[in-house]
């Protein structure tokens, strides 16, 4: 029980989006501030249409709950289900971190995002919605995303 | 006392048998609990008992469903339930348990789940094919309750 270090911090009540919660984060402890940087690289990849990059962000046995579909078990499933997605127009994305939690090998940051993506030659749409994050550390000290699962705030 | 609590461990290991977790092989007391919630959700879910089930949750628990924004605390989580319970007839609910995870004084567990319900207003059928990712928190006195829990469809 001692290993165990709890760390519950409401960062940022959907107040000032990301760069906010960049600023919140500079006094965390270093497993949370790891586990917050891995969304806000995230979200910088989704905005780049970087699919690469953003893959590297996962566990080899990460496990991804998306709304529409069955789990995406396994690095490579998420890879096959996801990287199509990537690119196809201007994305602007948003993550707001509202509580980090870091408890031994495993963390989870609970939040809230929105996005416009507006495809080419087409009009822009908006989504917002939220999300909770499983975080894994591993053996070289660094956190990857284990398990992750959203939905949105609309019907 | 060594014999007393061999005999106990042995009794929660042949309970959690008995409930029937095949996939999670070989469970610990603190796994054992946990998947009896989840036991107990259903029971509650399909007697329709709101009180039972929302005994489930922490005070400060905190639910993401579809299609609304993140429904903070007991008391708000159970009257959404309760508009949700008296708008159907009947229902009928299983849990497939995927994993459960124990780090420290939380755990997170993962799965599937499918409902079946007759709507109270109409008679009509309606039914659900989803997967759940659920955070639970350690109490002070050892019990297990649901902290954060979201939901997605599968279709």
């Amino acid at each position: 029980m001692k290993k165990t270090m709890i760390i519950a911090i409401a960062l940022i009540i959907a107040v000032g989006g990301l760069a906010a919660a960049q600023g919140a984060v500079s006094d965390m402890n270093p497993d949370a501030k790891a586990m917050s940087d891995v969304l806000v690289r995230y979200a910088k990849y989704v905005e780049a249409g970087d699919a690469e990059s953003w893959i590297s962000l996962w566990d080899i046995d990460g496990v991804q709950l998306a709304p529409g579909a069955p789990m995406s078990v396994g690095k490579a499933a998420i890879w096959k289900n996801n990287k199509d997605g990537f690119g196809g127009g201007e994305m602007k994305f948003n993550i707001v971190q509202q509580e980090i939690v870091v408890s031994g090998w495993y963390g989870y940051i609970r939040g809230v995002y929105d996005y416009i993506f507006t495809p080419k030659g087409g009009a822009a749409m908006a989504f917002n919605g939220k999300y909770l994050t499983v975080f894994k550390k591993q053996f070289d000290g660094t956190w990857l995303i284990y398990r992750d699962t959203f939905n949105s705030d609309k019907p | 006392m060594k014999r007393g609590w061999l005999i106990a461990i042995f009794v929660v290991a042949m309970s959690g048998v008995a409930f029937g977790y095949p996939g999670l092989g070989k469970l610990s007391m603190d796994q054992t609990a946990i998947a009896r919630i989840f036991e107990a959700y259903v029971e509650a879910q399909n007697a329709q008992d709101l009180e039972s089930w929302i005994k489930l949750w922490d005070h400060d628990g905190v639910k993401l469903a579809p299609g609304v924004p993140t429904i903070y605390g007991r008391p708000a989580i159970y009257e959404r339930a309760m508009a949700s319970f008296a708008s159907t007839l009947s229902r009928k609910m299983t849990i497939e348990l995927h994993e459960v995870v124990v780090m420290g004084d939380y755990a997170f567990a993962d799965g599937t789940y499918t409902v079946t319900s007759i709507a109270k207003a109409t008679g009509a059928p309606g039914s659900t094919d989803a997967k759940f990712m659920t955070i639970l928190k350690k109490q002070s006195d050892g019990t297990w309750l649901i902290y954060r829990d979201t939901t997605s469809s599968n279709k």
